[in-house]
């Protein structure tokens, strides 16, 4: 079960949270922070996995921006969730054509939504790009 | 004119502002916004707020508003609202009592993406009250139309079944049954619920055992069939009968799916489920060098190294014997750029490590710790030195001298954490090993020589290697004894102002080491030390120790202190139940009594320090006496367990390798008291389908 997913930035700036345990908004402030740094002192030639207090975090960067997951549970499989992160990354960009950060932080509702498309409860549920973007592109409808 | 939220985006990124004093500008915006009874700036507001808690504002004094947000009829609107309150409505608030209501229209409602949304923050916020008034909706949910909405029922279901485990009973089966729906979203959103309850509870959904096998076979997408895999490895544990099922598939799976993540995910399943079976192991064995050496273009190569490090340390725990093959991959893994890397060697060597290769892998292990870019590891590379000394009562040590010289090793690197343990081991096993104890009295007074280095905050190093050379300062020879005392009466010590215990441990090994000389000179070194210790320093235990001891010194016969050179040895635990009590000991006694004292009629308290029925009600003659202590005698002749007490008793310690003889004699006894307290194992619980079991269990 996923705890959070994250969206930041190199100057650690959150453009997308998303926490599925309840968390204060100091303890996510700190979390972030901590993560972020932890990530940015990595180099491209090592592993995309770390280990944070009791989360397991699994990260990857595209551009400017940070995906970061993290999980609670014991046996984890990091390689799957590394290649859901990819499938997030490449939904968005369907749907915005080319994601940039911008882009996020502009539609933040609808990234938002994109994301609760694919995961709930903190249990990856769809990964088919055309079922969500469906769905996105009746949402654009309604408004 | 009010900013929208994408001024406030624009307005953050333009650089020369300054953005605290923006920040609070908005939020005060916010605030004023927020009241106003028209819908579309309260959602206006909102929305700021929303961006702004990405910074780190609080919204939850919104809450009311969030909710009146919500409930407006346009869509654009009710979406905010509802993003506003999965992000800040707290689990226990009050506001979600009024916002069931609201869920249960829209669950209801006949517009699909309204539902759907809906549902989105229901997840993030649903407590136990509103999983309960919900849980009827949602099952008639299950039978929607659309495809969309049932997918996002069944997934979640699991967090309403948290909430509210009654509700599971009533509903599970209907949820059960939307596994074999057409839909595969559905059916992945069912795989998902199940399998997370499947972790609580495994014995309740095993009945959806004939159904997920189906999906198993079936399934093309990879994410369903890892967390199928993962399923089964649960259910597994509860029922037997299933592995023989899995093991087709699970090859198949294993040489037929291209993709690394599945394949490490059925490798450490078969690793959970078929620990013995050989074929399995054999396919394993050909896959490991894919991932501990790989160069698929698609993986990165220290992700693959990293998998292929954790499938290793499942296949040692298996069967040790792959260790040696792999030993040098370790090492060299040691060594990687990469800390989660390094980390997964260390549990590795953990394990690896046998007797023969202990030596090895303490020198690389502390040829690394002073290496710089081990910093971050520092710690964790000493803990695992100091857990491979003392696994198992030092179980692969083979050579103590070399073991005591590698402690004081550790004890330069200066690290704080770890100083408790280190002088534990270094006391204890100087205790327990006879032979040692010369050596280590030596090397620790060399250590000592630098004494002003060691200091740190509860200085736990110097007080132990204090107490070696004190307490086994029989085995110094003249000149090491001089040097000995020479060292513990420098006046550097009182000026360098360490912890307690170091004073404390000071004055008792001035005292021990006089108790051994036996010289005038060192009687009159010993008694200056004290005396400038009990001035000196100003901790008052210490003070008083000093003082203590000073007038032991001065004052009583040199003869009878030789009770000091006795030795000071471990005991077994069991040895104390060994020993009769005298019959003198009143074991009825009782002496802790709640009415100790009493309040007597004008307020003042009267203490008891007995009771009067304890005593006087035994009366016995002499002649019964005497019949008594002759009876109790007799008991203890034919007891096995009493030792008779022999002259010049010793007590005898723990096994050593060397005190084999006489260790065995002691575990004769010792295991016979031990096997009247071991308890049978609990036979395994078996499980039944019972659905009425709670999911969580009590």
């Amino acid at each position: 079960m996923i705890s959070f997913i994250l969206m930041v930035n190199k100057q650690g700036q959150t453009r997308l949270a998303q926490y599925y345990n309840y968390m204060t908004i100091s303890e996510r402030a700190t979390l972030e922070g901590e993560l972020v740094r932890k990530c940015l002192s990595r180099t491209e030639n090592q592993c995309s996995f770390l280990e944070h207090h009791q989360y397991k975090v699994i990260y990857r960067r595209y551009a400017s921006l940070y995906f970061i997951i993290g999980l609670e549970d014991e046996d984890v499989n990091e390689l799957s969730y590394l290649e859901f992160i990819h499938n997030l990354v490449e939904t968005l960009d369907k749907y915005f054509e080319n994601v940039c950060e911008l882009d996020i932080m502009f539609n933040i509702e609808k990234a938002h939504f994109v994301l609760d498309e694919m995961v709930m409860n903190g249990s990856i549920f769809e990964t088919n790009k055309a079922t969500i973007l469906s769905q996105i592109y009746a949402l654009d409808k309604a408004n | 004119m009010s900013k929208s939220a994408t001024d406030v985006i624009k307005g953050l990124r333009k650089g020369k502002i300054d953005r605290t004093a923006f920040l609070t500008t908005v939020y005060s915006e916010i605030r004023e916004e927020v009241k106003s009874p028209d819908l579309a700036t309260k959602t206006n507001a909102i929305r700021k707020l929303f961006i702004l808690a990405l910074e780190g504002y609080d919204m939850e004094w919104a809450s009311f508003h969030i909710l009146e947000v919500m409930s407006s009829q346009k869509f654009s609107q009710k979406h905010s609202g509802l993003l506003a309150a999965s992000q800040c409505f707290k689990p226990n608030s009050d506001i979600l009592f009024l916002a069931t209501n609201f869920f249960r229209r829209e669950l209801v409602a006949n517009n699909t993406i309204d539902t759907c949304i809906a549902i989105n923050t229901l997840a993030c916020i649903v407590n136990a009250d509103m999983s309960k008034e919900l849980l009827n909706d949602c099952v008639t949910l299950l039978n929607a139309s659309k495809p969309i909405l049932r997918k996002k029922v069944c997934v979640l279901f699991y967090k309403l079944f948290l909430q509210y485990p009654d509700g599971l009973v009533i509903c599970f089966e209907r949820l059960a049954e939307k596994l074999r729906d057409e839909s595969p979203g559905v059916v992945m959103g069912t795989v998902n619920t199940i399998y997370e309850l499947s972790r609580l509870n495994p014995a309740f959904v095993l009945f959806t055992a004939q159904a997920l096998y189906e999906i198993l076979n079936t399934t093309t997408n990879n994410f369903v069939l890892i967390k199928l895999i993962k399923l089964f490895v649960e259910l597994a544990k509860v029922e037997p009968r299933l592995l023989k099922k899995l093991s087709g598939p699970f090859i198949r799976i294993l040489t037929s799916n291209p993709a690394k993540s599945v394949e490490f995910e059925v490798i450490r399943a078969i690793c959970a489920v078929f620990p013995e079976s050989e074929d399995m192991l054999r396919i394993i064995l050909q896959k490991l060098p894919g991932f501990l050496d790989s160069h698929d273009p698609n993986c990165k190569f220290y992700i693959v190294k990293y998998l292929g490090l954790v499938v290793l340390h499942k296949l040692i725990q298996i069967n040790r014997d792959y260790a040696e093959e792999y030993r040098i991959f370790i090492m060299e893994a040691l060594q990687s750029k990469d800390v989660t890397i390094r980390l997964r060697a260390l549990e590795l060597i953990k394990i690896t490590t046998t007797n023969k290769s202990l030596i090895e892998t303490i020198k690389n292990l502390l040829i690394e710790v002073e290496k710089p870019i081990n910093a971050g590891i520092k710690e964790e590379l000493i803990s695992t030195c100091l857990y491979l000394l003392s696994l198992n009562q030092y179980e692969l040590v083979e050579d103590f001298k070399w073991m005591f010289e590698v402690l004081l090793q550790i004890v330069n690197f200066k690290t704080s954490i770890h100083e408790a343990q280190l002088s534990s081991i270094m006391l204890d096993v100087v205790l327990r090993v006879e032979e040692l104890r010369e050596e280590a009295c030596e090397l620790s007074l060399n250590a000592l020589e630098i004494f002003d280095t060691l200091k740190s905050e509860k200085c736990e190093a110097l007080t132990a290697l204090l107490f070696i050379i004190g307490e086994f300062s029989n085995y110094f020879s003249e000149g090491n004894l001089i040097k000995a005392l020479s060292l513990v009466t420098k006046p550097r010590w009182e000026l360098l102002n360490f912890h307690e215990s170091v004073y404390n441990a000071l004055s008792s090994c001035v005292f021990k080491i006089f108790i051994r000389a036996k010289e005038d000179g060192v009687f009159k070194a010993c008694v200056k030390k004290l005396e400038e210790n009990s001035v000196q320093i100003e901790h008052m235990e210490s003070q008083e120790r000093s003082l203590l001891y000073l007038n032991i010194l001065t004052t009583s016969d040199k003869e009878k202190l030789n009770f000091v050179l006795k030795p000071f040895l471990p005991i077994h635990p069991s040895a104390q139940s060994l020993i009769f009590p005298p019959d003198a000991l009143q074991q009825n006694f009782i002496v802790n009594d709640d009415e100790l004292f009493t309040t007597k009629s004008d307020g003042t308290l009267e203490y008891h320090y007995y009771r009067e029925e304890d005593f006087g009600d035994i009366q016995m003659t002499d002649q019964e006496k005497k019949a008594a202590k002759l009876k109790i005698k007799e008991k203890q002749m034919q007891d096995p367990y009493y030792i008779k007490p022999k002259k010049g008793k010793k007590k005898k310690g723990k096994k050593s390798k060397k005190l084999e003889g006489k260790v065995e004699e002691i575990k004769e006894t010792a295991e016979v008291v031990k096997e009247e307290e071991i308890k049978k194992p609990e036979a395994p619980k078996k499980y039944s389908v019972n659905r009425a079991e709670p999911l969580i269990p009590s």
